[in-house]
């Protein structure tokens, strides 16, 4: 950051500035574009926000309709090097109708993700349905890999800011994952569940917030 | 070495100088035309180039002398929908004091009200809302409803940890310690160490400088 701020100086802040929002719309995935004909589907008025951390196996991946990915987000599928995606296999990484994942998100797909329609996701969220491995003691684990295990998010569900959902994870219809939670596991419908390992806590056919204990 | 090789080298460090200039330049610092949209941005003042979004400046105080790292998000009012112009004369509903540290990759939400005090430092990736979701109408998706906002303010002096979440209803109060990846949904009295999700009361910042145990 400049110490002393020229009159120079603030002009072309501000040409930086729009220049960077304007190259963030222009270069912004949008549904009928080049870029987007690279996925295996990429439904009508779906973005993904530039710029993206990475995005890797895009023939692997099914995005619905209405759906925005934001800024600084990963989406995966499969491993890098893979030979493109022949025709009869689906999609690793689907992504349903009408949802919103947020900026920093995480989705790492190794076999199968799933996430239903209307997914509402808050920023930082981490996805994987694969875990390392430290079955041979001679090789770092980094390099290992476990069986994959699949991952789904029910429809109108909703994820909390720096939830993690990992392999095996299966998320019901209308759940809530709160704030931070780690899942592995089944949660079943309309179940509220929070924590690291998260726990049920309550549940969305409920009235709105019994709210949790007051934290301290 | 060859003449690839140094047209490599040579264009790699014209995109690292390039980047860091922008970085400098394009940080909104206290008098830049777009510091003036700010309902106030005091002194010495700078939001890190670049940001991830800036959503209804006007509703959003920021002290003096306080740092807002790059890819962070401060948004004060609802976001997708055209911010509504604010009175002058009213209260801003997101307010950052002097002397603050928000770190990278932060997210800042205010719907009614987040006042965070002097002095607050926090690490990377901390989030910080006053509303959430709502789940009332079983035909609406749990995303598309909001709950109504509640107040969240951090005292003066206090460190919010890295990836830290303050939740909507959070109270800190002045000298606290939210550790990292805490998550806080109530009130913390002043001076109290708070840790884990959810976070509960690990220690006091009046005694010794350890930590729990």
């Amino acid at each position: 950051v400049r110490a002393r701020p020229t009159k120079l100086g603030m002009a072309a802040g501000d040409v930086i500035r729009r220049g960077w929002e304007v190259a963030g719309r222009l270069a912004t995935i949008y549904s009928g574009g080049r870029r987007a004909r690279r996925f295996y589907a990429f439904g009508e008025n779906s973005s993904i926000c530039f710029p993206w951390s990475t995005l890797l196996g895009d023939d692997r991946i099914a995005i619905g309709v209405d759906t925005m990915v934001g800024p600084y987000s990963t989406l995966s599928a499969g491993l890098p090097l893979q030979p493109p995606n022949p025709p009869w296999a689906g999609p690793t990484l689907t992504i349903g109708d009408r949802c919103l994942i947020g900026r920093s998100a995480t989705i790492t797909a190794h076999r199968d993700i799933v996430i239903g329609d209307d997914v509402w996701m808050g920023n930082g969220v981490y996805i994987t349905d694969q875990n390392h491995d430290w079955s041979d003691p001679e090789v770092p684990m980094g390099a290992q890999a476990q069986e994959p295990r699949p991952v789904h998010i029910g429809d109108g569900s909703w994820i909390g800011n720096g939830a993690m959902i990992l392999p095996g994870s299966s998320i019901g219809r209308r759940c809530v994952v709160a704030a931070g939670a780690v899942v592995t596991g089944p949660v079943p419908d309309h179940a509220i569940v929070a924590g690291v390992p998260a726990k049920v806590i309550g549940s969305t056919l409920t009235s709105v917030p019994d709210r949790p204990a007051a934290s301290a | 070495v060859s003449v690839r090789t140094s047209a490599r080298r040579l264009l790699g460090e014209l995109v690292r100088r390039g980047w860091e200039g922008v970085s400098s330049l394009g940080a909104i610092t206290s008098g830049d035309p777009r510091a003036r949209r700010f309902h106030s941005f005091g002194a010495n003042s700078s939001v890190c180039f670049p940001t991830a979004a800036l959503h209804g400046t006007d509703r959003i105080a920021l002290g003096s002398y306080t740092m807002v790292g790059p890819y962070s998000t401060l948004s004060a009012g609802q976001p997708f929908l055209p911010p509504v112009p604010h009175a002058v004369d009213a209260e801003p509903m997101l307010r950052i004091g002097d002397g603050c540290l928000l770190g990278r990759n932060a997210t800042v939400t205010a719907h009614r009200s987040i006042v965070i005090g002097d002095a607050v430092w926090m690490g990377d990736g901390v989030f910080i809302s006053d509303q959430n979701h709502a789940w009332d109408d079983p035909e609406q998706p749990i995303g598309a409803q909001a709950s109504e906002p509640q107040a969240v303010s951090i005292g003066a002096g206090s460190w919010i940890g890295n990836g830290a979440m303050i939740l909507p209803g959070a109270v800190i109060g002045e000298r606290c310690v939210v550790a990292a990846g805490a998550v806080v949904t109530g009130p913390v009295p002043d001076h109290t160490i708070v840790a884990g999700v959810p976070a509960r009361v690990l220690g006091s910042t009046a005694t010794s400088r350890e930590l729990g145990a």
